[in-house]
């Protein structure tokens, strides 16, 4: 117990005070470390106090401390506080001599002598609650350490007592008074924080962090060690940039008794907490399972250790070459305190018993072994469970959820061929993320999700028909998420309620038909341009394309038609691999007569013959108007590109079109500046003067152009 | 009688333990879990003590609280439009205010709202001070760390270095 507190009127002392006696016996057995107990009348405390060898700090108001002839035996009594109580001047003293760890003492009296004329209290703090001495004509106060709070103290005493003070004497023996102020920087606050506090303040530090302020004191040794998060993750991380065969054998036996030292201690830091009989907030460690021999029976032993304690969240990642070899536990299972388990390199066993992990809302399995049975009674019987997440689990070739009534999460990554159906019956669920590493075909049977919100699908193997089953069936999704599902050919959305799509990576797209209102952002990366289109989609769009192979009129046509239907584009950006580029302005505009689309930020990446760039740049600068042209540095040839559009849009040559109908875009552009330099990673732009001089100087990065485009100027000569 | 509830206009009185009285919103106060049982129990009749918070600490917390409870009301006018933006935005801003308000603290200072906010019950605040502190701590070796807080090391110089070899082997 880490305090009781109570307040309590004994009127009726006959009748109550056996059992305030039982009380305070009861909180004693348990250890409990601070007592305050304000009894409000004249009886005399149980002397089991006397004997309250746990307690730190002790509060008595209202009762009576007689002398006690049996040595005290309050061994960690670092505080104690007396408000109203009886004692005598040998009692008192008796306190002070036998409390050896004894810092503070403080004692309020009520003072009620019209007479008194001099009163003098050299302590700390100011011992009187509430004084009746009209009289007073001289004081004399004082304390070791004066703070700000001893002032404010001292002025509430004063105003308080008498406005006829005539001798005042303050006592200062403290070795931090310099002149007449006080340093108020001297005094060391932090330690005496609660050790609730200063474990907030050690939950924003890093592991080692937190393990070095045993360092600073006897004080902060105890605060380290009985803060809550034991976290051994980092401490391990050292050993697994180790690989054994490149070092010698006298180096690798150095390294193992090193891990035999890191066990020692994490053993030692385990045992020392729980000796100290508070509640565990959370265990987290990582350790490879070769590094030792009987690892299972130490492992088990921790585990043990930390349930027993009341752990809250179990982070435990125990490596292994090939299947998961270690059981957890069976203990486990019956963690009731539990609310987060993450687990890597396991093996879940059915327990016979029914599973009581009641307070457990969030599972993470990794590389865990665990039967179609056995997933089945977790999701079931943890009734209160709202997170799952998988990656990489074996044992089973099916991974089915039902009967799971809080579940709202659900993420489920494979890399093997093992899995070969996954089926999710979940009303309640609100996202879903699958992720497969492994072009496999499996099957897939979610519709029973009705309420979904978020649907994250990437690297599975699904058909044109399958998807669009899933989609009819999710009306209420709002967020969309498809990656590296490479034989989706045409792809139709239709829904009122998406606000986000994105599409990443899907390389055999040839047709995109969206048709969605309300939709809030629009995210295109990596697929190749859509040979047909039809957009709604009145948001802003990202647009990433990529293309190998030869680009001619018809590629132009086509981002043109994709992108045509926006006119929020924030992003176009091309990525361009191709041998042979052609462009013919004419038969462009015959099949596009429309102006340009505005784009924000056009991104260019080329690398294409340079006798091509002009095709390239003709082509790209008629499907759009960009404000800003940014183009990636990233290799020789792309500076001759840069080099190349430099000294185009410097030389623009207005002449070109001169007997043609149809005007090319130099004609449109106003203003050409160079806009900057930002290297790769960064963030901050480098303002350049002589792109030319500089460019072979710069590193890998993105140099940037301000167009300005103007259409009147033009249609109007 | 008077309705337990929360009401917009009502205004408790808190009294620092220098007796120093503020007022401050029903709607604002309910950030602090003390005050908001208080208010669920009834009785925030008359100046309610807050004996272990003085006034200047008390006057940060209000300011902190109030600045809050400004950002939440703002939240709940904002229409769907661009709202996960807007929202960021805020958020940003909220950042910003609460890192310039705990930078303009002194050491002294963040110790008492460390303690006022615990005391009250002010979850937000508190974790917002104490990773304040946790920066202050950061990157710094023990006697950097004694030397900022002033604290007086009693270990004997065998202690000391029997603890520093235990922490070394762990962390390279």
């Amino acid at each position: 117990m880490q305090k009781f507190r109570l307040l309590i009127g004994l009127v009726n002392v006959g009748l109550y005070f056996p059992c305030l006696d039982g009380w305070i016996g009861f909180v004693l057995e348990n250890e409990v470390k601070e007592l305050n107990l304000d009894v409000q009348t004249d009886i005399e405390t149980t002397r089991v106090l006397f004997s309250a060898k746990w307690v730190t700090t002790l509060k008595l108001s209202g009762c009576k401390l007689k002398l006690s002839s049996d040595t005290l035996k309050l061994h960690s009594l670092r505080s104690l506080a007396l408000v109203e109580v009886r004692v005598n001047r040998e009692m008192i003293q008796k306190l002070v001599s036998e409390c050896l760890l004894l810092e503070e003492l403080s004692m309020a009296i009520d003072v009620d002598t019209p007479n008194l004329l001099y009163f003098s209290f050299v302590n700390n703090p100011i011992p009187v609650s509430s004084m009746n001495a009209p009289r007073l004509r001289k004081v004399e106060l004082g304390k070791s350490d004066p703070d700000t709070r001893w002032y404010l103290d001292v002025k509430e005493f004063l105003v308080g007592v008498s406005n006829q003070i005539e001798d005042l004497t303050l006592c200062f023996m403290s070795k931090w008074i310099m002149g007449d102020t006080v340093e108020d920087n001297e005094i060391d606050r932090i330690s005496e924080l609660p050790p609730f506090i200063v474990h907030q303040i050690m939950s924003h530090l890093s592991a080692k962090e937190v393990a070095n302020t045993s360092i600073l004191s006897k004080r902060w040794q105890y605060l380290q060690r009985s803060f809550p998060i034991l976290d051994f993750y980092e401490a391990y991380t050292y050993f697994m940039d180790i690989s054994y065969p490149i070092f010698s054998r006298r180096k690798r036996a150095i390294i193992r008794i090193s891990i035999e030292r890191f066990i020692e201690y994490v053993d030692a830091s385990l045992l020392r907490f729980c000796e100290l009989k508070f509640s565990m907030q959370k265990l987290r460690l990582l350790i490879r399972l070769l590094d030792i021999k009987e690892l299972s029976y130490v492992l088990d032993k921790w585990i043990g250790l930390a349930i027993e304690n009341g752990v809250k969240e179990l982070d435990f990642d125990v490596q292994t070459l090939r299947d998961p070899v270690y059981t957890l536990p069976g203990i486990v299972f019956s963690a009731k305190s539990l609310t987060t388990l993450k687990l890597a390199g396991f093996k879940l066993e059915q327990p016979l018993d029914i599973i009581r992990l009641r307070s457990l809302k969030s599972l993470t399995l990794n590389y865990v072994c665990i039967s179609e049975l056995m997933l089945q009674k977790l999701t079931s019987e943890c009734v209160f469970l709202e997170e799952l997440s998988m990656s990489n689990c074996c044992g089973s070739k099916c991974v089915h959820v039902f009967e799971a009534y809080k579940l709202k999460i659900i993420s489920i990554s494979v890399s093997s061929n093992e899995l070969e159906s996954i089926k999710i019956v979940v009303p309640s669920l609100q996202e879903l993320l699958l992720k497969s590493s492994n072009p496999q075909r499996r099957q897939i049977d979610v519709d029973g999700c009705t309420n979904m919100n978020t649907l994250v699908l990437e690297g599975f193997t699904i058909i044109d028909r399958e998807f669009h089953h899933l989609m009819s069936k999710f009306s209420a999704l709002e967020n969309l998420k498809v990656v590296w599902c490479q034989s989706l050919e045409r792809l139709a959305i239709s829904s009122d309620r998406l606000k986000n799509i994105s599409i990443v990576t899907c390389s055999n797209l040839k047709a995109i038909t969206i048709n969605t209102p309300n939709l809030v952002s629009f995210v295109y990366t990596s697929n190749p341009v859509p040979i047909s289109s039809t957009m709604i989609a009145p948001c802003p769009w990202k647009v990433d394309l990529k293309n190998k192979g030869d680009l001619d009129t018809q590629w132009y046509l086509n981002i043109k038609e994709f992108i045509g239907v926006s006119n929020q584009i924030e992003d176009l950006t091309l990525h361009v691999t191709s041998e042979r580029v052609s462009f013919n302005l004419d038969e462009f505009r015959i099949s596009s007569p429309s102006a340009p689309c505005e784009v924000a930020n056009l991104c260019l990446e080329i690398n294409a013959p340079t006798s091509d760039y002009e095709a390239f740049l003709d082509g790209i600068l008629n499907v759009c108007h960009p404000r800003t042209l940014s183009v990636q540095k990233t290799q020789v040839n792309h500076n001759n590109f840069v080099e190349w559009l430099h000294e185009k849009m410097m030389n623009r040559d207005v002449n070109c079109c001169n007997s043609r109908k149809v005007k090319c875009w130099q004609h449109y552009l106003k203003d050409f500046k160079i806009g900057g330099f930002v290297p790769e990673g960064g963030q901050k732009c480098f303002h350049i003067d002589n792109l030319i001089d500089v460019l072979p100087k710069i590193p890998m990065g993105t140099v940037l152009f301000h167009l300005d485009w103007c259409f009147a100027a033009v249609e109007n000569s | 009688m008077s309705t337990p509830s929360v009401s917009v206009n009502r205004v408790l009185k808190l009294k620092s333990s220098d007796g120093e009285i503020f007022e401050v919103k029903q709607t604002v106060a309910v950030q602090s879990g003390v005050l908001k049982q208080m208010m669920e129990d009834g009785c925030t009749e008359g100046e309610i003590p807050l004996n272990n918070v003085d006034s200047p600490t008390l006057a940060k917390i209000i300011e902190w609280c109030n600045k809050h409870h400004d950002n939440d009301v703002e939240g709940r006018v904002l229409s769907e439009e661009r709202e996960k933006e807007k929202e960021k935005e805020k958020a940003a801003d909220m950042k910003k205010w609460e890192s310039e308000f705990i930078d303009a603290l002194n050491r002294d200072e963040i110790y008492f709202l460390l303690t006022g906010s615990n005391y009250m019950d002010i979850k937000e605040l508190l974790d917002c001070a104490a990773q304040k502190v946790a920066d202050m701590v950061k990157g710094k070796t023990p006697e950097a760390i004694r030397e900022m807080f002033n604290i007086q090391s009693d270990f004997t110089e065998e202690e000391e270095e029997a603890i520093r070899k235990e922490n070394q082997w762990a962390f390279d």
